[in-house]
């Protein structure tokens, strides 16, 4: 047979030297520069000074007061965020998901704006309204009431623990409400004709079934809250309270950005990285435990709990916490971006359109926005190619050692934005090759794709199961070769959760402070610093036009992917 | 128009041998069936072959050209071994169209246009599915998304195509029409086709050799169909192609044979002569093969009839041990069957003998 010619042979196979290989090298090269130096180089600097094992710095670290509140305020704060944020999303999640609420969509949409809603320009809101000395609302109520002191102070523990609560809630929300959307009504409905009341349904059968969404919920608001650094330093400086990641960026920026400050911070990392790892410790044991699953993958249309003449209270109820989460801030930091100057009573008179113009003539504002836009940008699009590549080396080639190549991506997933941050700075600004990136924008980018590959490999990873691997073998049977099977069959496949994904790296980009923070050079600001760094220089009314400009961006692009995501086609 | 040869193919999953030195004819032009219980290696055979796992050890020929070679380092990409492929999951691509989805492997090749779409109708037509050119893969039943997939294997017009198990969502009567279509569809082309399946039925009605498949990879028998049905080599090959019982024998001193039922033994006087068989062996028959004779001294009770319209099917008991008997509704005697509760005698027409199993009991 002709075809079969001694031209087409290929000698030793594709396997090691083929595509594949080049594949699986370049996801290894890939995560070498953005997650494997960096944290080895953290961790090296904080327990390592000019070659030596020294642990001195890192004892010093531990041993200082400051530190020690710092880690204690954590500890405080996730506590109780979570304790009350789970207590809300499950409260509302059972309101919304299975009680006869009037209009459940509209509230739905409502409550998860907090989601996309940056929580540091909410509490910069809040510290406008109830600023011990100063706030607005405060003001008001002195004035109205005589009173000598402020009656609320933000600037406190409790008003942290508050404004983190209010954006966190909706993961335990959104995972209980949707749990109970597809949860078997008969399980509920056969515990009634056995002759259980309702609330004894609700105690013996519901609440354990939702009992894994809640508990996952939990955790992730646990890790969030243990990482968050934009409400504590906007709410906590000026009172002096820290938390761990706060406390960092202030040891870091005392020093002025010093190798010395730096060092430090990297020890306080570590301390910040051993509570993340308990958390996940305890994530790992409760999720471990809990193996049923009642839920059905199809939507069933489960009968309403009625809820009579609590009706209306509730729906009250949930109005009120909207106004408070989503409405009363956004207004306020509307408001404040058109007063004149900051401290006026917020009346026409006093509006203004100018804080706009002015921005944008502010050094670096027109930089900033086009900044965020680059990295966000690039982080989305590379840390998708990234992610569908690992995805696709772990689940299709399963090269030898794919288990490493998995935990490393999602490394970056357990480190808090400061920690990450610090590793990369450590890491290229000249500690390798003398490569320094420091001052760049691609330090940023860098820092961004590490924090964001996990959400790529997930959704990625997600679809590629959903796509039998006989489809790409049925390719190649025809003809096509292994790269022209990827680009016509697999490619195509996954093309709708590549754009998804996209955004969900996108924008919680445009919105990042927390690592950026620590990376901006001068002509690296990125909305978020510009809009802390406003704030921090007393303009006030300007960094609220930002951050006001910046809810638009989030808004018109949220609503972009909504569009997109309505038209795909389900296959 | 090409052979296929495996030789000496071994094939293992970590520590798990799927295939042990594996050896296989497959002639030039020929349906062959490879029949064998699932999870014996039927489809990691195939995978072989297309390329998709790479055996440790063998050679595996198509056409006397060598595309896997394990001594010689040759492992022929998959996309060049041109052979078509029916996968057991149709594998039909949800986002191309029933056409563009047949039209794929003629565009690789780099059919012409004018070409393709004649190629493709003609195949499409083959498989009834003419009509459905347009339409997406969701939009079809699972039968018809395997009847795409065949249409896609007929349409690149390979040396080989390999079917694992194409016409499993198929009611019994379209199976039938499509097993019937494609051995004309190939005795026109003269394509080798390998065709994988559980169900005998299937393979009876289609090959012009077939092998069975033992669990652990080894293949028991290999021949025409007839060869196989009317000769089996082995206790599997016979239990594999149709319901059977067996009863252990041992030979008397004086010569005579007893059957060993599991609470009592048996005078028995064979239908065929099984001087080779040994001391001890077993007996191998058939349902249809035992006849009720009230004057026989082989005594079983009828526990259960079952009517099953052509035939009625008896479970019986032969001194502790169950039999399976089949009788022709015409032949019981004015339309009556033998009613459950029944003593009666039993005589085998037609038996089989097979080597004791080591180790078994008697």
């Amino acid at each position: 047979m002709k075809r079969y010619g001694r031209d087409r042979m290929s000698a030793g196979g594709g396997l090691l030297f083929g595509i594949d290989g080049v594949m699986t090298a370049l996801c290894y090269l890939f995560l070498l520069i953005v997650v494997v130096i960096p944290v080895v180089s953290l961790g090296y600097h904080a327990f390592f000074y000019e070659g030596r094992f020294d642990p001195s710095l890192f004892a010093a670290q531990i041993a200082e007061p400051a530190n020690r509140a710092a880690l204690w305020n954590t500890l405080k704060i996730a506590f109780w965020v979570t304790l009350f944020g789970t207590a809300a999303g499950t409260f509302f999640g059972w309101l919304l998901g299975r009680s006869d609420i009037p209009a459940k969509g509209l509230m739905r949409a409502m409550f998860s704006i907090p989601y996309m809603f940056p929580p540091f320009l909410g509490a910069m809101a809040w510290d406008l309204l109830l600023n011990g000395r100063s706030g607005y609302l405060n003001k008001f109520l002195m004035s109205a009431f005589h009173l000598s002191s402020a009656p609320f102070n933000i600037n406190s523990v409790g008003g942290i623990v508050f404004v983190e609560c209010s954006y966190y809630f909706p993961f335990v929300f959104m995972q209980v409400a949707s749990a109970l959307e597809r949860m078997d009504p008969t399980l509920e409905e056969s515990a009634r004709i056995a002759g259980a009341g309702r609330l004894e349904v609700f105690r013996r059968v519901t609440l354990p079934l939702i009992l894994p969404a809640v508990s996952s919920g939990a955790l992730l608001i646990l890790i969030a809250s243990l990482a968050h650094f934009g409400v504590p330093s906007i709410l906590g400086f000026s009172q002096g309270i820290y938390t761990l990641p706060t406390r960092i960026y202030a040891v870091i920026s005392r020093t002025g950005g010093s190798f010395e400050g730096i060092r430090s911070g990297a020890a306080l990392s570590i301390v910040l990285v051993a509570v993340m790892a308990v958390a996940f410790m305890i994530q790992k044991k409760a999720i471990g435990s809990r193996g049923y699953d009642v839920i059905r993958g199809k939507s069933m249309n489960p009968s309403p709990v009625r809820l009579r003449g609590a009706r209306i209270p509730l729906f009250i109820l949930c109005i009120v916490s909207l106004v408070f989460t989503v409405v009363v801030p956004l207004v306020m930091i509307f408001l404040v971006s058109l007063v004149r100057a900051y401290g006026l009573p917020l009346t026409p008179a006093n509006f203004t359109l100018k804080n706009y113009s002015r921005i944008f003539a502010a050094s670096g504002t027109a930089e900033s926005i086009k900044n965020s836009l680059f990295v966000s940008a690039a982080a989305g699009v590379l840390c998708m190619i990234m992610g569908t590549l690992i995805a696709y080396v772990v689940r299709r080639i399963r090269p030898r050692g794919k288990g490493i190549l998995e935990a490393l991506a999602m490394l970056p997933y357990s480190l808090p934005g400061t920690v990450l941050a610090i590793g990369v700075i450590l890491a290229w600004s000249g500690g390798f090759f003398g490569i320094s990136l420091y001052n760049t924008i691609w330090i940023i980018l860098i820092a961004y794709l590490a924090r964001y590959l996990s959400f790529a490999l997930q959704s990625s990873s997600a679809a590629l199961l959903q796509i039998h691997p006989s489809l790409e073998d049925a390719a190649r049977s025809c003809g096509a070769s292994h790269a022209q099977s990827i680009l016509d069959v697999t490619l195509p496949l996954i093309r709708p959760a590549m754009v998804s994904g996209f955004f969900l790296i996108f924008l919680p980009a445009m919105r990042e402070v927390t690592t950026s923070i620590l990376l901006y050079g001068p002509y690296t600001r990125t909305l978020g610093v510009q809009i802390y760094s406003l704030r921090d220089a007393g303009m006030i009314p300007q960094a609220a036009a930002l951050g006001s400009i910046a809810i638009v961006i989030i808004v018109v692009c949220n609503a972009v992917v909504t569009q997109i995501t309505k038209d795909r086609k389900g296959v | 128009m090409a052979d296929v040869v495996f030789k000496n193919v071994s094939f293992r999953y970590g520590s798990h041998a799927v295939l042990e030195d594996f050896n296989l004819e497959i002639k030039s032009g020929e349906i062959f069936c490879l029949v064998g219980s699932s999870g014996c290696g039927k489809t990691t055979l195939t995978r072989c072959l297309l390329g998709l796992n790479r055996p440790s050890a063998g050679e595996i020929l198509i056409g006397g050209v060598c595309v896997f070679s394990a001594s010689r380092h040759i492992d022929m990409a998959v996309e060049r071994r041109n052979i078509g492929m029916v996968f057991q999951d149709y594998a039909v691509w949800p986002h191309m169209t029933v056409g563009e989805n047949v039209a794929y492997p003629l565009k690789k090749k780099g059919i012409t246009r004018r070409e393709t779409e004649e190629r493709v109708k003609k195949a499409l037509d083959l498989v009834n599915m003419g009509a459905y050119s347009g339409h997406l893969p969701n939009q079809l039943s699972g039968g018809q998304q395997q009847r795409v997939a065949v249409a896609r294997a007929l349409a690149a017009e390979s040396d080989v195509i390999v079917m694992d198990e194409p016409f499993s969502n198929l009611d019994a009567k379209l199976r039938e029409q499509m097993l019937d279509e494609l051995r004309d569809i190939q005795k026109k082309s003269g394509t080798t086709i390998l065709y994988i399946t559980h169900d005998q039925q299937s393979a009876l009605r289609l090959c012009d050799r077939m092998a069975i498949m033992e669990p652990g990879g080894k293949l028991c028998q290999t021949g025409t169909d007839e060869e196989i049905i009317l000769h089996p080599k082995s206790r599997f090959a016979f239990e594999f192609i149709g319901v059977a019982n067996f009863i252990p024998v041992r030979k008397s001193p004086d010569g005579t044979f007893r059957l060993i039922a599991k609470e009592r033994e048996f005078d028995w006087v064979p239908a065929q002569d099984p001087s080779e068989a040994g001391e001890r062996f077993l007996v191998g028959v058939r349902p249809g093969d035992i006849v009720f004779d009230p004057d026989s001294p082989l005594r079983v009770t009828v526990r259960r009839a079952v009517f099953l319209g052509g035939e009625y099917d008896y479970f019986a008991d032969l001194g502790g041990t169950e039999l399976r008997i089949r009788q022709n509704s015409q032949e019981t005697e004015n339309g009556v069957p033998v009613r459950e509760g029944t003593e009666t005698g039993i005589r085998f027409c037609d038996c089989r003998y097979f080597p004791k199993e080591e180790g078994a009991a008697i």
